[in-house]
């Protein structure tokens, strides 16, 4: 199932994949009022992912794009939807 | 792609990928989401680095990702910059613009702080095969509480189990604040700032935010070989970047 892409085949690529997600999601400057998507002690990357992954079944005839994206990561377990409020985010 | 164009608001909205200094109006080519022209709206002496969008939400998809991520990446090749997190999208120009107006002070001295500076990761793993066998076999104090709990024709309680469990936590805990203080004391020459970081899982002992200079790339590097060789083979040390400073940017906005 994983898609053959070039961007996370091997695994440097994939460290940094995770390593610009973790930072473009998680850190930097944020316009409160915005698109709001901190998330206080909570590692983002997961959420990120597990918003994605939880997101699925909704997104899937609007974008079948994204179903590629979610199974490089292949984290297990992480098949319901958080309530957490960045589920904005997706929206 | 099979999506529907309909419905698409105008483009007023204004992507922000980061803040940089200069008082010039500038131009990156298409380089900004969905291919969008990227170039900056400058009050003062910063520059908000924008590229038309649709107002609304942007979708965390990889081509988003990466487009923002491109963007940063041509802007931290350059200079000095604050990067925004993904998905900030203004109403419109002017909107950017009185957000760098009211933001001024705080911004300059957001840019002071990351001057001619870029940010490394650095990850400390324990690689052993098994983390529990491995604290249990270096910590004396778990492996009698172990021992003690597991001892033969008795069955543990639940309250048994849960108290081991955050013995192991907090062996755990004090030995990643260890670690890092013998790291960061060890990276402190290079390093003009280092900020700790969530760890991800069990095996991870330390996650590090590096803000080195632009130049002392090298430096930090051979800092890094110098700190793993305080310890022994169990540890994994592995670093990343440069990547923008996007653990040194503390902006309070208004």
């Amino acid at each position: 199932m994983p898609n053959d892409d070039d961007l996370i085949n091997d695994d440097l690529h994939q460290v940094t994949l995770c390593e610009a997600l973790d930072r473009i999601l998680n850190k930097g400057v944020v316009i409160a009022g915005e698109v709001t998507i901190s998330v206080a002690n909570v590692d983002l990357i997961y959420l990120g992912l597990n918003l994605l992954l939880g997101s699925i079944d909704t997104i899937r005839n609007a974008n079948p794009e994204m179903l590629d994206q979610a199974s490089i990561y292949n984290v297990p377990g992480m098949q319901q939807t958080s309530k957490h409020d960045s589920n904005q985010f997706l929206v | 792609m099979m999506k529907k164009i309909t419905n698409i608001p105008a483009k007023s909205g204004r992507y922000m990928y980061a803040i940089i200094p200069g008082a010039q109006e500038r131009s990156f080519g298409p380089i900004g989401l969905n291919g969008a022209k990227v170039y900056t709206i400058c009050v003062g002496e910063a520059a908000a680095v924008v590229s038309d969008a649709p107002c609304g939400r942007i979708r965390p998809e990889r081509r988003n990702f990466a487009a923002h991520q491109a963007v940063l990446k041509t802007l931290v090749e350059e200079g000095d910059l604050l990067p925004m997190s993904f998905g900030n999208i203004s109403t419109n120009g002017s909107a950017v613009k009185d957000f760098l107006a009211k933001n001024n002070s705080s911004i300059s001295k957001a840019l002071k702080r990351v001057s001619a500076k870029v940010e490394m990761g650095l990850r400390v793993n324990l690689d052993v095969p098994n983390i529990f066998e491995y604290l249990v076999t270096t910590y004396d104090e778990l492996r009698i509480a172990r021992d003690e709990l597991l001892r033969p024709n008795r069955e543990p309680t639940q309250d048994e189990k849960i108290e081991l469990g955050r013995l192991f936590q907090n062996i755990l805990e004090s030995a990643r604040e260890q670690h890092v203080e013998t790291v960061s004391k060890s990276l402190a020459a290079c390093c003009s700032e280092i900020k700790t970081n969530k760890c991800r899982d069990e095996r991870e002992i330390m996650n590090l935010a590096c803000l080195i200079d632009r130049g002392g790339v090298e430096n930090f590097e051979d800092g890094v070989l110098k700190a793993a060789s305080l310890f022994d083979d169990n540890f994994a040390f592995d670093y990343n970047g440069p990547w923008a400073p996007h653990n040194f940017v503390d902006l309070e906005v208004k």
